[in-house]
């Protein structure tokens, strides 16, 4: 998001702005992320002393021993797992579900776009989420916990779709059809890649949003082995509540790919939220 | 136009929307209207125990024997979600409007303002009970300059301004970044003709900027107060809800999970929050949506 070019014409370095932004954004922003790390790097003695100096020795072995601990490389699998295959599958249902309704080819075309519409009224019911989950043998399993969170991907992904898919000429379906062009074959390799931009906004959003969840692992796994990073860490805190550099440790580990994952795909997060907001 | 697909692209159209109108039949529809059915029986957390219509039984302990919790919780939520939406509000305001101005390391401050919105309830909620650890650390440091000491998220009086504090501090960005896409679509030449009438920076913001992006108020305030009215997770990882921090969400959750597992009982706290949730955003939608047209 760039100033207007209108805008830029009359600005020269405004120095009290950038004063004021950069406190808030290294104090409050910067500052806890780097503290994070900093005691990540401290001996406990340290700790008990001196948190807020900078780390002296330098003690590495913090993060080996969270990640050992706590069975973090269990948990990470299961997060990428979860993450992966709730965003692909929610993706593309909501585009095979997005296409035919954007274009009205069904009848109650207009009926299932209300229906969505009406949805987004609706509030979470999580009881009944967690009544349903063992119902329908979803509970404490991957499969299930996967399944359990395709809603939020499909109802995001199926507005922006039925939007992007209209930017799309009727007249490619036309000669796809004339061409032989079967329609799932039609759907995977003409349209999906099409939509790529809006596939990878909402994906980002969705895969970021099941990797973070914390509620849905307390309420639907109940065996360590199937907790993802969240849990796991959450977990990790209970039986730890005093051990803070090892804690910190563990805190970084799960911070980290985030980090990266946020300044890698930071436009797309903007443009997430820009068309979300929008959205409603 | 719908005979476009015919035969077996027909049936591959329509069995492709299956999955979905399935996924959210299921998951979307059913969850959402259930809950006030549930809130009409004994539902237990425990399997294997029988399931009765108790009719209002639910509503009658929330409100009349369990008053005092119930009422605790409303005030809770009704604490955290004006002063979340109020503030978080006005702040990002305020830093939208910085970030217009031009300097070098802006996108950097966006960036590091935006960053919470990867990081998760987890991340951040351990993080500040790092920052804020009653036994040393910046927070406890900075108090005791003062001749101070607090327990922080273990206080009566420090745990729900912390908590909103936090809240704040993760949607910031969020609501940043909605208000700058607002600002950047404000006509140049507004502020022209600002500039050649003498108007101070603060008369440019009230007069100009803010009329105009009424629209992403309405978005961000909307945004705000639906979600904090609902929000627990975070809650959930600072404080389990002690210390006057117990929200609805929080105050359903532990209820249908913690303990007693009383799922019927939560559902009818879970109906309160949908009740209030419901009423709050249809008037503040009514009030933005108008204040929107006398602007525009």
């Amino acid at each position: 998001m760039t100033t207007s070019p209108s805008l830029r014409v009359r600005q020269r370095t405004a120095w009290g702005a950038f004063t004021l932004a950069a406190l808030i954004a290294v104090i409050f922003y910067l500052g806890p992320m780097l503290y994070l790390l900093s005691v990540a790097l401290q001996t406990p003695a340290q700790f008990l002393n001196n948190p807020v100096a900078f780390p002296h020795p330098i003690l590495w072995s913090n993060f080996a021993s969270a990640w050992n601990q706590a069975t973090m490389g269990t948990y990470f699998g299961n997060s990428v797992l979860y993450a992966f295959f709730s965003t692909v599958f929610s993706l593309l249902f909501a585009a095979l579900l997005a296409f035919p309704v954007s274009r009205r080819y069904v009848r109650g075309s207009q009926l299932i776009y209300l229906f969505f519409l009406a949805g987004i009224f609706l509030p979470v019911g999580l009881i009944p989420l967690f009544i349903e989950s063992r119902m329908l043998g979803l509970y404490n399993n991957q499969v299930g916990y996967i399944i359990l969170h395709l809603q939020y991907g499909l109802t995001f992904g199926f507005f922006i779709f039925v939007g992007y898919f209209r930017t799309i000429p009727t007249e490619l379906d036309e000669s796809a059809a004339i061409d032989g062009c079967g329609y799932f074959h039609y759907m995977w390799s003409i349209l999906l890649p099409l939509i790529k931009p809006a596939l990878a906004t909402v994906g980002i959003y969705v895969a970021i949003n099941v990797w973070n969840d914390l509620i849905g692992p307390v309420v639907f796994l109940a065996s360590n082995s199937l907790y993802p990073l969240t849990r796991g860490l959450y977990t990790f805190y209970g039986s730890n509540q005093s051990d803070w550099t090892l804690l910190a440790a563990g805190v970084f580990i799960v911070a980290a790919p985030l980090i990266i994952a946020f300044i890698a795909l930071q436009r797309y997060l903007v443009a997430g939220a820009v068309a979300g907001s929008l959205k409603s | 136009m719908a005979s476009l697909y015919r035969g077996r692209d027909r049936v591959q159209l329509h069995l492709g929307m299956l999955p979905g109108l399935l996924v959210y039949v299921l998951f979307g529809i059913i969850p959402s209207v259930a809950t006030a059915v549930i809130s009409l029986t004994n539902y237990s957390g425990i399997p294997g125990l029988p399931v009765n219509f108790v009719g209002f039984q639910n509503y009658v302990q929330a409100f009349v024997l369990d008053s005092t919790g119930l009422l605790g919780s409303i005030r809770d939520t009704l604490v955290f979600a004006v002063s979340v939406t109020v503030i978080q509000n006005a702040l990002a305001l305020a830093l939208a409007w910085l970030f217009t101005k031009r300097y070098p390391g802006r996108a950097i401050f966006r960036s590091l303002v935006f960053m919470p919105a990867a990081l998760g309830v987890t991340v951040i909620g351990l993080t500040w009970a790092l920052i804020f650890n009653p036994s040393g650390g910046p927070a406890a440091n900075l108090l005791a300059v003062w001749g101070g000491n607090s327990a922080f998220f273990g206080s009566d009086t420090w745990a729900m301004p912390l908590v909103i504090f936090v809240q704040i501090w993760a949607n910031l960005g969020f609501t940043t970044i909605v208000y700058l896409a607002g600002m950047n679509t404000v006509p140049g030449e507004l502020y022209e003709a600002a500039k050649m009438d003498g108007a101070s920076g603060w008369r440019t913001f009230r007069s100009v900027t803010f009329p105009m992006i009424a629209a992403s108020t309405t978005v961000n305030v909307l945004l705000a107060a639906v979600g904090s009215l609902n929000t627990y997770d975070l809650i959930y990882v600072l404080t389990d809800g002690l210390y006057h921090t117990n929200t609805l969400g929080m105050y359903m959750f532990n209820t249908a999970f913690e303990g007693s597992s009383n799922l019927g009982l939560a559902a009818t706290i879970n109906m309160v929050e949908f009740v209030i949730t419901f009423v709050v955003a249809l008037t503040l939608q009514k009030f933005l949506r108008r204040r929107e047209e006398v602007l525009g």
